[in-house]
């Protein structure tokens, strides 16, 4: 691998041809993973935001205006409810890499904040949680960070008008945990609201009893349509999916056009390197060396030559991520992740392509190859 | 000895070299004669000085088993070889029914006209072609039955090849592209490459690239390489075509030399008398037959 026919010695003594196929590749790497990172990012907050609370609860949300109480009652008596907890679902605005996003703020009566915290996976970690009926709202860490807010700020519509949530709250908490969301008084919550001064709940939180959850999302499946909506896990889950599926094929449609062209681009490059250097391989063959090695040999430079350059560029992707997420996107509180799976499993296939292209090429080329030929010719 | 079947003992051949394609004596159905039987550079001294080698360690392990195997001399023949190309529609006969032998250690010439075939039978010989009709045995392994693998193979461990261009590989170094030619390119290799480039006034160019060689040279690194896995047999198709008279005969001076050095034959196809003149045989080459084979001296 090292001696004079490998391709260590190759690509060193023929830095301008590897340098045209690595600059090519590494900014197709760039590239690809740019659109891996926004697009995870986009999705990630979708999850977070709209799959991610329905895995502890199930969400009742009257159709009309208010839940009816006849509902409300039967869903509360059975045996597979464990809890069913009036909570308005609100959303409070965060940057993220594409522009304005949100998380999840939830208004649920004193009372319950605590056990709901626990059920959610969520924890006060500095401060207090808000007064019963008093505009207080906990918000977790990740989202203080990001909109640069302190304990005693305020927040909301009243003092900010691009902020969804509606009112005024004064930030007495900060929480930590998974699901990244904030927790407000039911009461004060409701105040704000268009339904303020008409009495019932227009929406609710049912927990059901351990290993219940099935069997209680089936039944709440059952409510009639036109009075209530119900948001399980499952149907959440499939929606998501659904959005998911749609983006992500039309991600990958995107990006097997970007890397068909470049693989195509690149391998007749390839194709046009191997075609001046059949004089080399030819002399080979004819001093003796079997088809086998000379194959072997061109598929080694092929694959080293991609592969470093495919390394290069996720490797450049980490060190700009680094960069960007220092010094531009830390100060708007968004973190960058470095690399993933997804950069990887979306990137793969720039040298995967590209190999398989310029390999059968050159197998075309190397299958065909006449010693004599070469030798034959006088120039 | 020549062994039984493939070869038939000729009181009139007396050189290294017998052939037959146009004579009207080497009818249908006569195995090609090979060369002289015994006498002074006798079939079994050619074999005893290969297995000596391999016993030094010079060729390794191949040799020793190609020693084994082969008690004979250094020889390839052709049996009534025909080689013919498609050509637009018709076929070229570069070749008709040519039957040669050649035995070593020696040096044999192959003359003729330009398209004559001299290139065509240097490659049937050394296997870089296979015939059209005929068969060829090298070291008495039948090349048809050899797979292309097989064939490489032979190439690489007991045949040199020098052309008329050198052909070297254009990022390699002088050194390095005469290290291509060893069994195994390693950091022996690489001495042997320096001390071979050395012997042939070349010691400064070791570091150098193809480009930076003048044409004589470039010749004299290619004939390097082809000394590198020290074959058995030596072919080379107008080496000095292209080289002017002083570096022509420097060339032909280190195919000499390391033919004697190592008892091998020195197959060369050359238009020029002076190159073919110090032959033990000189085959004359006419439209694809043998029109006569020549023992100068
Ligand atoms: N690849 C080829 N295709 C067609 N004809 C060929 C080819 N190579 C050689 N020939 C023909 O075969 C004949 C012998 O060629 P060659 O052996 O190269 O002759 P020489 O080496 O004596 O000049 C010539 O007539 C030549 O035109
Ligand atoms: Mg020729």
């Amino acid at each position: 691998m090292f001696g004079v026919l490998g391709f260590p010695l190759y690509l060193l003594r023929n830095r301008g041809r590897a340098l045209a196929l690595l600059v090519v590749v590494v900014l197709a790497v760039m590239e690809v993973s740019t659109v891996a990172l926004l697009t995870g990012s986009m999705l990630g907050d979708l999850r977070l935001t709209m799959v991610a609370p329905f895995q502890y609860f199930t969400e009742i949300v009257a159709s009309d205006a208010l839940v009816p109480p006849s509902i409300a009652q039967s869903v509360a008596a059975q045996p597979q409810t464990k809890l069913l907890l009036p909570m308005i679902p609100e959303v409070i605005r965060v940057n993220t890499l594409i522009g304005p996003g949100t998380r999840n703020v939830f208004a649920v009566p004193t009372a319950f904040m605590t056990w709901f915290l626990r059920r959610i996976g969520e924890r006060l970690i500095i401060g207090r949680l808000p007064a019963a009926s008093v505009a207080e709202i906990a918000l977790p860490r990740r989202v203080m960070e990001n909109r640069h807010l302190r304990l005693g700020d305020m927040v909301g519509q009243q003092v900010d008008p691009n902020e969804w949530m509606p009112g005024e709250f004064r930030i007495v908490g900060i929480l930590g945990g998974t699901l990244n969301a904030g927790i407000t008084s039911y009461e004060a919550m409701r105040s704000f609201t268009a339904l303020a001064a008409v009495p019932g709940v227009a929406s609710y939180a049912a927990f059901a009893q351990p290993g219940s959850r099935r069997a209680m999302d089936a039944y709440l499946s059952t409510l009639p349509l036109d009075q209530v909506r119900v948001y399980t896990e499952g149907a959440e889950e499939q929606a998501y999916h659904q959005d998911v599926r749609m983006l992500d094929w039309l991600l990958w449609s995107i990006n097997l056009v970007t890397v068909g062209v470049l693989a195509v681009a690149m391998g007749l490059l390839n194709n046009l390197y191997y075609m001046q250097r059949m004089d080399e391989y030819g002399i080979l063959a004819a001093i003796g060396f079997t088809h086998g090695l000379l194959l072997r040999r061109a598929f080694a430079e092929v694959l080293a030559i991609t592969s470093i350059s495919w390394s290069a560029g996720l490797g450049l992707t980490v060190a700009l991520r680094g960069v960007l997420a220092r010094w531009l996107f830390a100060p708007h509180g968004i973190s960058l992740p470095s690399l993933d799976l997804r950069d990887i499993v979306f990137t793969l296939p720039i040298p995967l392509l590209i190999s398989v292209f310029t390999l059968a090429t050159v197998l075309r080329r190397l299958t065909r190859l006449d010693p004599v030929s070469v030798v034959e010719r006088r120039d | 000895m020549p062994r039984e079947g493939r070869a038939v003992p000729d009181a009139t051949a007396s050189s290294g070299v017998h052939g037959s394609g146009t004579q009207p004596e080497t009818g249908a159905g006569r195995v090609p004669v090979l060369g002289r039987p015994g006498a002074e550079r006798g079939a079994v001294g050619g074999a005893a000085e290969v297995a000596g080698r391999a016993r030094r360690g010079g060729l390794g392990r191949r040799a020793e088993s190609l020693a084994a195997a082969e008690s004979g001399p250094v020889e390839v023949v052709a049996h009534r070889v025909g080689l013919a190309y498609r050509e637009h529609g018709g076929v070229c006969h570069a070749l008709r029914d040519v039957g040669l032998g050649l035995r070593g250690p020696g040096f044999v010439g192959i003359a003729g006209p330009s398209g004559s075939g001299k290139s065509s039978l240097l490659y049937l010989l050394a296997g870089l072609k296979r015939p059209t009709t005929g068969r060829i045995v090298a070291l008495g392994r039948e090349m048809d039955q050899l797979s292309p693998t097989e064939r490489c193979l032979l190439r690489r461990r007991y045949f040199g090849f020098v052309f008329q261009q050198p052909f070297l590989i254009h990022f390699l170094t002088a050194a390095e592209n005469v290290v291509v030619g060893a069994p195994r390119r390693d950091r022996a290799a690489r001495g042997m490459a320096e001390a071979l480039l050395g012997r042939l006034g070349l010691a400064g160019c070791c570091g150098r690239l193809p480009h930076e060689l003048s044409g004589g040279q470039r010749q004299r690194v290619a004939a390097a390489r082809a000394l590198m896995n020290e074959p058995r047999i030596l072919f080379a198709d107008e080496p000095t075509a292209a080289l002017d008279r002083a570096s022509a005969e420097e060339l032909m001076g280190l195919l000499h030399d390391y033919r004697h050095g190592h008892g091998a034959l020195l197959a060369v196809v050359s238009h020029d008398e002076t190159v073919t003149a110090a032959a033990d045989a000189i085959v004359r080459m006419w439209d694809g037959r043998i029109r006569a084979i020549e023992r100068p001296g």
